[in-house]
C-alpha cells in the first residue's frame, strides 16, 4: 500500500482515539488561558517600563546638567541612548507582526532571520560602537572626576543589561530556529520555487 | 461565562482532537504536548475576537496551531507553570498493541523536517493543495512538488 494512505488510516486510528477523551473541560481551558495570558503581560509591561525608565532617566540626567555639560558630551550622551534604542527595538520591528498573525511561516522564518543576521553582523557594530562610548564615558570619569557621569555610566550599565540580556535570547532562540530546522527548510523551498519556475519556463 | 467565551469553547471542543494530534507530532513526550497545546490555546484565544471570517475556521485553527508548534522556544516555555491535561492514553507507550498503528504513524512522521511535518499533517487532514499552501504561505503547485519528495523520503525509511 502507499505509504501516504496508509498514513491516512493510521491517523484516523489516532484520532479515533482522540475523539475517546475529554482532554481538556471548559473550566480548564479558560484557567489556562487566563493564567499564562495574565504572566505574560506582566512581563511584557516590566520589561518595557523598565527600558523606557532608563532612557528617560539618563536622558533626563543628561539635560538637567546642560549648564556644567559641554554640547560635545550632551550629544554623545543622546547618541548613547539612541544607540540602546536601535538596539532594542530595530530586530523586534524586522518580524512583522501581521504575518505572524496570519501565520506566513516562510514570510515569519525569512523575517526573523534577516534579524537574526543584523544582530549578528550589521548590528554586531552598533554594539562595539556602544561598549566603546561605555569605557570611554568611564575613562573620561577617573580623567575629568565629574561625578554626574557616574550616574549616567550607571543606567547605562543597566540598560546594556536589559538589552543584552534580551538580546541574548533572541540570539539563541534565532539559532536554535534556523540552525536546526529553517535555514535548511529555506534552502529547500527556495530551490522548490526554482524548480517551479524553471519548469513553468521549459514549458 | 460570556458569549466569545462559550464560542471560543465550543471551537476547541470540536477541534480538540485535531490541536492534540498535530502537537503530539511536533512533541517527545507528553509534558510536551501539554505545553503545546496550552500554547495553542493561548494564541487561538488572542486572535479569536479578531477573526473575520476571511477564511474557514477550520483552516485558521490549523495555521494558528501549526505555526505555534513550529516556532515555540520550548525550553523558554516550560519554565512557566503547566496545568495538566485530562487525557487518559499514553501516545508515547510502547508496550500499548492498541497503539501501534498511532506510533508507527509517529515515527514516520518525526522523521521529516518540521516543514515538511507540517505539510504531511495538513494533508493527512484532507486539505487540498491549495488550503496547505494558504497556510504554510507556499503555492499550490510547490505543495504537490513537497508531497511528491515527501512520498520519496517516506519510501527510502
Amino acid at each position: 500500500m502507499d505509504e501516504l494512505q496508509e498514513m491516512r488510516e493510521q491517523m484516523a486510528a489516532l484520532k479515533e482515539k482522540l475523539s475517546k477523551q475529554e482532554i481538556v473541560s471548559e473550566q480548564l481551558m479558560l484557567q489556562i488561558v487566563g493564567k499564562k495570558l495574565k504572566r505574560e503581560i506582566i512581563a511584557a509591561w516590566v520589561l518595557g517600563v523598565m527600558i523606557v525608565g532608563l532612557i528617560i532617566a539618563s536622558w533626563v540626567l543628561s539635560l538637567t546638567n546642560l549648564a556644567q555639560v559641554e554640547w560635545g558630551r550632551l550629544i554623545y550622551d543622546v547618541a548613547m541612548t539612541t544607540l540602546m534604542l536601535i538596539m532594542a527595538i530595530k530586530p523586534l520591528s524586522m518580524i512583522k507582526l501581521k504575518d505572524v498573525r496570519a501565520g506566513k511561516l516562510v514570510d515569519v522564518a525569512k523575517q526573523m532571520k534577516r534579524a537574526q543576521e543584523y544582530e549578528t553582523g550589521r548590528g554586531r557594530w552598533v554594539w562595539w560602537m556602544f561598549a566603546l562610548m561605555v569605557l570611554g564615558n568611564l575613562v573620561l570619569k577617573f580623567v575629568t572626576e565629574n561625578d554626574v557621569d557616574m550616574y549616567l555610566v550607571f543606567f547605562w550599565l543597566i540598560a546594556i543589561l536589559v538589552v543584552l540580556i534580551r538580546g541574548k535570547i533572541r540570539i539563541k532562540k534565532g539559532k536554535t530556529f534556523y540552525k536546526s530546522a529553517w535555514e535548511k527548510e529555506i534552502e529547500q523551498i527556495e530551490e522548490i520555487i526554482r524548480l517551479s519556475k524553471e519548469e513553468e519556463a521549459e514549458k | 461565562m460570556k458569549q466569545t467565551e462559550k464560542e471560543f469553547a465550543a471551537l476547541v471542543k470540536e477541534q480538540k482532537s485535531t490541536i492534540y494530534s498535530i502537537c503530539y507530532m511536533f512533541s517527545k513526550d507528553k509534558e510536551e504536548i501539554d505545553d503545546l497545546f496550552q500554547e495553542t490555546l493561548i494564541h487561538l484565544w488572542q486572535g479569536f475576537e479578531k477573526f473575520r471570517n476571511e477564511s474557514k475556521i477550520e483552516t485558521w485553527v490549523y495555521r494558528v496551531t501549526m505555526n505555534t508548534c513550529i516556532s515555540m522556544d520550548r525550553k523558554e516555555k516550560r519554565r512557566g507553570e503547566r496545568i495538566p491535561l485530562a487525557v487518559d492514553i499514553d501516545l508515547f507507550d510502547e508496550n500499548d498493541k492498541d497503539m501501534e498503528q498511532v506510533q508507527m504513524l509517529y515515527k514516520r512522521i518525526q522523521k521529516l523536517g518540521l516543514f515538511d511535518r507540517a505539510i504531511i499533517m495538513l494533508w493527512l487532514e484532507n486539505l487540498s493543495y491549495d488550503e496547505i499552501g494558504e497556510i504554510v504561505g507556499i503555492s499550490a503547485k510547490n505543495v504537490s512538488v513537497r508531497l511528491v519528495r515527501i512520498r520519496e523520503q517516506l519510501k527510502k525509511q
